[in-house]
This record gives C-alpha cells, sequence and structure tokens, in this order.
C-alpha cells in the first residue's frame, strides 16, 4: 500500500512515517501545508493520503477544504482526516456526499498503530472508517426509553461494528461470525431501530450515525 | 466673563448686587403708618386752615387730596414690607410725603409757606422715577436719568426763583408772612415765573411720556405683559392730568371733576400691585430643585429654570470656550437691553451660567437667588453626573479589555499545549508502541504498552484539559456544534436547541462556557436525569439557557464555577442567572449583549 502523509506537526509526521514503514506500507511523501499536499497527491497518487484537518494558514479547516478539492480531482484516492476533536456534525458532514474510501479518526488514535493500519486497509478497498471515540460516545448516550435497551448484546457489537463503517465482512472477521449472520443481525437492528436500509454497505454508516445522533 | 455686560448704546448693565436692603419689623410698620396719617391729618388740617380763605378746599376735595397722599404711602409700606430688598416701597412712601410740601404753603410760618410755595411739584419727580424704574428703583438708561436729575434741578431753581418775586397776596394782621427771600428788582417777575414754572413742567411731563413709550417700544412682548401695571398707571396718569383740565375748566368743581381728580390714585395702587404680583411663590423654587437634580442641562433644564422664575423669555447662558457666552445652542448671547436683568449663578468663584431675565424679576431678588441656586445644584449634579458616567464607561471598557486579553492568553496557552506538549506525547506514545511491535520478549512488550496506555490517558486528559483553557471547537466550527459535542460527551441525554448561526468569538465562548459549567454541575452536584440547552436571540441579546431536573440548591457563591461566570458575563455587558429551588431543578440562564462592548 502507498500512502502519503500531510501534518504540519513535524515531529509526528515523521514518527508516524517511521511506524508505518516499520509496518510495511510505502510512504511515498510527506507535506506540511495545502499545496504541498496537493502536488504530492498529483505526483505519487497514493491508495490513501493521511490528512490533519488542522493546516496553515488558519489552522482551522484547511485539511477539510483540501479533502474536498482531493476528492473531486483524483477520486480513486482515498482520504483518512485526522482531528483533534473529532465532531459528529462533521462526520455527518463527510458522510453525506460519497463516502467511500473516506475515514474521520481522532488523531490521538494514531498512536494505535494497529488501528491506523487497519484504517488504511479498509480505506484502500474502499470501505469507511468512523473513530471508534465517536461510535462509544453516541451509543452511551443516555436516551428516554431507549430503544438499544431492545436490542441483544450481539446486536450492539453489531451496531457499533456499523457506526465504525465496517462492511459485513469486516464485521464477520472482527466477532468471528459468519457474514450471513451478520446480515441477519443488520437487518434486526435496523428493524428495531426504525432505520431504512439503504442498500450499500457505507451508505448505512451515515443512517446509523444520524440515528445515534438524535438524543431521544 | 466677569465684568459687567454691555447694552451697546443704552449703557452698562450691572448685574444687581446681593443687598437685602431693611427689612421692616412690625414696630417699624406701625411707626410708618402713623407717621403717614399724622402727616395726612396735618397737612389736611393745615389746608383747611389756609390763611388764604379763599384757598381753602372743600370737605370733598380735602379727602381726595388726603387720599392720593395716602395711597402713595400706604402702598409704598406694604410693598416695602413684602420686598424690603426693594427700593421701590421707599420711594412711594417718600414721593406720599413729599406730595404733602403743597399744604405746607397753608402755613403761616413764614419759612414754610414759602417752601410750600417752592417745591409743591417735587413729588412728581418721585412719581416720574417710580413710572421710569418700574418695577426696580434705579434709573438705567441715561435719558432718565438725566431726566430726573434735570427736573429736581429744574423745579428747585424755577422754585427758588418764583420765591423770590413773592408778595404775600393780602394779609391779616399776626397772619402776614413775610418773604425773607423777596428780591426786588423793580417788576414782580412771579407771574412769569409762574407761567415759565408751568410750561417746564409740560415740557417735562411729555419728555417723561416720551421716555415711557421709548421703553414701551424697546421692551419685548413677554416685557410689555410683564409691564402692564407700568403702562396702566401712566395712561391713568395721562388721563387725569389732561382731564383733570378740562373737566374743572368745564364742569368747575362738581363730582365728575372729583372723580378725575381721584383717579391718581389707581397710580400707587396699580404699581403696588404689580410690584407684589412680582412676587412669586417660594415653594416653585423647592419643585425646580427637585427637578433639576434629575435633568441634564439642556432645553428641558432652561424650561424649568424660566418657570420656576417665572419669566418665560429667561435665558440660560453658560461660558463658551472662549470666556464669552453662549447659550445652550452654542451660540453667543445678544446682550441684554434695558428691560433685561442679569442673574449670575456661581460656585465659589467659579461662573457658572448666567441666567438673563425680564427686569419685573427684580422686584424679587430673594427668588432669584433661590432660582440661582438651584440652578447651580442643577448645574454642579451635571457635571457630577458627566464625572461618574465617563469613569464608569471608562472601567466597563478595561474590563472588557481585561477579559479579552485573558481569552486571547488562553488561546496562546491551548495553542501552545496543542502544538508542544500534545504533540510531543502523541509521538511519544506512537514510538513506545512501535518499540513494541517490535519487542518480542512478551515482558517487556507488555510493559511498554502499558506505559502506551498510560500515555493514551494523559493526553484525553490533558486534551480535556485544553479544551477548558480554549475550546477551540467554539471558535472554528461555532456555539452550535460545540455545544452538540458538549452535549454528546455529557452522561445524561441532552436536547440541544442551538441556531448554527456566528457570533462574536468572546460572545460563543462566553455562552459556552455557561453551558458546559451548568451541565458539568448538572452532572456533578444536581444529579439530574435530563438536561435541556438552549440559546436565543432577540434582536440584540442572546439568552444561554440550561435547564435540569437535579435537586436544585445552586447559587452563584458556593464553589459551583458560577461566579466567575458571572464576572465574565457582566464584563461583556450581560448577566447570569441562577434559579435553583431546593427540590425543584436548576436553570441556568445568561444574558448577553451581541455587541462586544
Amino acid at each position: 500500500m502507498r500512502v502519503a502523509l500531510a501534518d504540519d506537526q513535524a515531529l509526528l509526521r515523521e514518527s508516524l512515517a517511521e511506524a508505518l514503514v516499520a509496518r510495511g506500507i510505502e510512504v511515498v511523501g510527506q507535506a506540511d501545508d495545502v499545496p504541498g499536499l496537493l502536488a504530492l497527491v498529483e505526483r505519487t497518487q497514493p491508495d490513501v493520503a493521511i490528512v490533519d484537518i488542522r493546516m496553515p494558514p488558519s489552522h482551522t479547516v484547511e485539511g477539510l477544504r483540501a479533502a474536498s478539492t482531493i476528492r473531486s480531482t483524483w477520486p480513486e484516492v482515498a482520504l483518512l482526516l485526522l482531528s483533534h476533536h473529532v465532531e459528529t456534525a462533521i462526520a455527518v458532514d463527510l458522510l453525506r456526499d460519497d463516502p467511500r474510501g473516506l475515514g474521520y479518526l481522532l488523531k490521538d488514535r494514531v498512536t494505535r498503530i494497529e488501528i491506523l493500519v487497519d484504517a488504511l486497509e479498509r480505506l484502500a478497498a474502499g470501505g469507511v472508517v468512523i473513530d471508534p471515540g465517536i461510535v462509544s460516545r453516541l451509543l452511551g448516550r443516555q436516551r428516554s426509553h431507549d430503544p438499544l435497551d431492545e436490542l441483544t448484546a450481539r446486536e450492539r457489537e453489531v451496531l457499533a461494528e456499523m457506526a465504525e463503517g465496517r462492511s459485513n465482512r469486516g464485521i464477520a472477521t472482527r466477532l468471528g461470525i459468519e457474514e450471513k449472520t451478520v446480515e441477519y443481525h443488520v437487518s434486526q437492528i435496523l428493524g428495531k431501530l426504525g432505520i431504512e436500509p439503504v442498500g450499500a454497505d457505507h451508505r448505512r454508516v451515515l443512517a446509523v450515525i444520524m440515528w445515534l445522533r438524535r438524543s431521544s | 466673563m466677569t465684568g459687567p455686560l454691555v447694552a451697546p448704546g443704552l449703557g452698562l448693565v450691572e448685574p444687581r448686587p446681593t443687598a437685602s436692603g431693611h427689612r421692616l419689623s412690625g414696630w417699624q410698620v406701625g411707626a410708618l403708618v402713623a407717621l403717614a396719617f399724622f402727616v395726612v391729618i396735618g397737612a389736611e388740617s393745615l389746608s383747611a386752615t389756609d390763611w388764604r380763605i379763599e384757598n381753602r378746599p372743600t370737605e370733598l376735595g380735602l379727602v381726595t387730596d388726603g387720599l392720593l397722599g395716602l395711597s402713595f404711602m400706604l402702598v409704598g409700606i406694604v410693598v416695602w414690607r413684602a420686598l424690603p430688598a426693594v427700593g421701590v416701597g421707599m420711594l412711594m412712601y417718600a414721593t406720599g410725603l413729599a406730595y404733602f410740601i403743597g399744604n405746607l404753603a397753608a402755613s403761616p410760618v413764614s419759612l414754610v409757606h414759602y417752601l410750600g410755595m417752592a417745591l409743591p411739584g417735587l413729588w412728581f419727580v418721585g412719581l416720574g422715577v417710580l413710572v421710569l424704574a418700574y418695577p426696580s428703583d434705579r434709573l438705567v438708561r441715561r435719558a432718565d436719568r438725566l431726566l430726573a436729575a434735570g427736573a429736581v434741578v429744574w423745579l428747585v431753581v424755577i422754585g427758588a426763583a418764583f420765591v423770590t418775586q413773592l408778595e404775600p397776596a393780602r394779609c391779616l394782621p399776626a397772619f402776614c408772612p413775610a418773604n425773607p427771600f423777596r428780591l426786588d428788582v423793580g417788576v414782580n417777575l412771579a407771574p412769569t415765573f409762574a407761567t415759565i414754572s408751568t410750561i417746564g413742567g409740560a415740557v417735562l411731563f411729555c419728555l417723561l411720556a416720551i421716555q415711557v413709550v421709548r421703553r414701551w417700544r424697546a421692551a419685548t412682548p413677554s416685557s410689555r405683559r410683564s409691564l402692564a401695571p407700568l403702562w396702566f398707571a401712566a395712561g391713568v396718569m395721562a388721563a387725569a392730568m389732561a382731564g383733570g383740565e378740562v373737566v374743572e375748566a368745564l364742569f368747575g368743581d362738581n363730582p365728575a371733576s372729583v372723580a378725575v381728580s381721584l383717579l391718581p390714585i389707581v397710580v400707587p395702587i396699580a404699581l403696588g400691585a404689580g410690584m407684589l404680583r412680582a412676587r412669586i411663590d417660594q415653594a416653585s423654587v423647592g419643585d425646580l430643585v427637585v427637578r433639576l437634580g434629575n435633568d441634564p442641562v439642556d432645553e428641558e433644564f432652561a424650561a424649568a429654570v424660566a418657570r420656576a422664575a417665572g419669566d418665560p423669555s429667561l435665558v440660560l447662558a453658560i461660558p463658551g470656550a472662549d470666556g464669552s457666552l453662549v447659550d445652550l445652542h452654542d451660540q453667543p448671547v445678544a446682550a441684554p437691553g434695558p428691560d433685561r436683568r442679569v442673574t449670575r449663578v456661581e460656585a465659589g468663584t467659579e461662573l457658572l451660567a448666567v441666567l438673563i431675565h425680564d427686569v419685573s424679576l427684580d422686584a424679587n431678588p430673594d427668588l432669584m437667588r433661590s432660582v440661582a441656586a438651584a440652578t447651580r445644584l442643577g448645574l454642579e449634579n451635571r457635571r457630577l453626573a458627566a464625572t461618574v458616567q465617563a469613569q464608569l464607561d471608562a472601567v466597563r471598557a478595561s474590563r472588557a479589555r481585561i477579559v479579552e486579553a485573558s481569552d486571547a492568553e488562553r488561546e496562546r496557552i491551548e495553542r501552545n499545549l496543542h502544538d508542544g506538549a500534545q504533540q510531543r506525547l502523541v509521538t511519544l506514545a506512537l514510538r513506545l508502541r512501535t518499540i513494541a511491535d517490535g519487542t518480542t520478549d512478551p515482558g517487556p512488550r507488555q510493559a511498554i504498552e502499558g506505559a502506551a496506555d498510560e500515555l493514551d490517558e494523559a493526553l484525553a486528559e490533558l486534551r480535556d484539559l485544553a479544551r477548558g483553557i480554549h475550546p477551540t471547537a467554539v471558535v472554528q466550527g461555532g456555539l452550535a456544534s460545540a455545544v452538540e459535542a458538549l452535549a454528546e460527551r455529557t452522561p445524561l441525554p441532552v436536547t440541544v436547541r442551538v441556531s448554527r448561526e456566528r457570533w462574536a468569538v468572546g460572545i460563543e465562548v462566553a455562552a459556552y462556557f455557561v453551558v458546559a459549567e451548568a451541565l458539568t454541575n448538572a452532572v456533578r452536584h444536581a444529579h439530574a436525569s435530563r438536561a435541556e440547552v438552549s440559546a436565543d436571540v432577540d434582536g440584540e441579546r442572546m439568552t444561554v439557557a440550561v435547564a435540569d431536573d437535579g435537586i436544585g440548591g445552586a447559587d452563584l457563591g458556593s464553589g459551583t464555577g458560577l461566579g466567575g461566570l458571572a464576572d465574565r458575563l457582566a464584563a461583556l455587558g450581560g448577566s447570569l442567572e441562577v434559579v435553583s429551588p431546593p427540590g425543584g431543578g436548576t436553570i441556568v440562564r445568561g444574558d448577553l449583549p451581541l455587541a462586544l462592548p
């Protein structure tokens, strides 16, 4: 797998590159600002570009804008966006358009190299990645007359994996069950929660997240 | 401006000095009244027993004559008692006394008789001064002064000249007053002098009339109104003078001519009533003081002063930038005419303002002093209020700057944390895990991974801390999204109703902190099971409210972090309210103006 890195925090970026290389992933280049990133992507056409949302000059949302530029110009390049405080609102916005090959992770998550590698692999395969922290937070919120109480334990696990963007196959692998069983659980969950089936796996992430964000 | 004001062409107009005149005690009034009656009775008795029998008046004549002089004296006493600071009362009394000089001619005593013959018309000068100076006792115009002086000189000279030519017309034995002043120049000039005297008197009378007309023409409409008693008296006098001659010539000595000869009594009564009417109830000044305390110095203030003084033409002038006097619109003030007077409003040696008002107010200097004092209070109050307001504004601005500065500092700290410590810790954790990956020996591997886990926890705490220092999420994403994220992190169901608008950074940050603090309290202290966050905007103010259903009992003081929040909101021109009845849930409400001060 070929990966490009864009982050203005040089120390972290270098360490990340080292860690990836140590795992056998090729780092085709590093950039520390948006023009650099765009040039890098154009030149190297990586499988995934890892982009920090907060980049110069204003350190607000340059990364997000760069992501949408890359998306529209080079749609085959998958994107992993790293954020300093994950906001479900941003996640929802990202998921609205074509979310295939789009990932959104809390920056601190990169210390877990295996999570990072797993995310990169899923993204390269066209999947969706949502930070597990968002998901557990959303799942953990108290709601009056919580419909989640009607799910079985296994169904809750499957729901969490769905919210993180995993495909049925990915869920099957992680939970060590058959893919068909996963499909069954998924339809049960959607039925109990009243979520419309939307077809493709990556589309349902949005539906689940939206559902979870509602407070009651 | 410290000197007198100059009325061009009309001489100097001096501000009235603040003497208070001679106040009459009850004893003195009694004495003056007694003297008046004594003089009247004495003079009329004298006339009744005039040694020139043909000159003796009828009873009616005695009464009318006595009444006229008496009316001057009695009205004079009343005015003197009521308005001791103005000499008009005294002048009237003196005029009344001088009226009876003519009666002295009835005395057989030589000196007295000739005094009476020489100066019977002196009282006219007094009357003339009363008319020209009304309602004050001083003559202002040079022409008036010249006229009065000239009249006195004329009367004395012609009177003296006349007396030197007199011979007693007839003598009764033992009643013949010899003329010690007789000057024999060969021919008897007495008739000539008499004629000259009459002509001179007519001329003086005409000049008086001219001066009165000039005064009328120079007066402002409001001045004319306030001098109405004067025009009335002057008119009556003119009618009496002219009418008296005509009626007497036509009808002789009958009731009609008596009526006409009584007419002049109206003069002192009219003048006296006019003087007393000018004395306005001091209670109105009390009202003025109360009112002036609250009004700024502007049209309302000037109008209130004019109302209290009873003079709609009153002008309030204040010292302008270059020391000249200007009105409240910064226009130079016209020099006052002869019927205007000036009252100074001073605080110590500083001239605060000048009240230019109608001369009729001069009749009551006590009132004007009170009005001036009240005006001074009002002006000083206004200055004080302006100073306090300026200081208050300065303090507010300074407080807002402090909050801004501290926020900027916090942002700097958060930035440093983020770029510095957080980055290093993330990198460190990454490195540790990479090392752990490369370590095959399970013991050390676990230890290293354990260390990396600790580091992750430290990072999470640091992230929370940084958010409390400066909520970057608010600054970048706006209040609504930051509050939603906050709600998601809260282990309570939280309903969020915040519009997705953006406002000034200071406002959004303040509102965010209110919500954060209130939600923390809801979880930690109130043991609530539900919370609702709302932000409503109404024109120029935002109200952010957090309501929970917990145990209540929160207040701004007790270590709930709300006190510091109240200060922050106050510095932005807003306020914090906590409604928290014990057992009844809590509402924390922050109110903020949308424009930063």
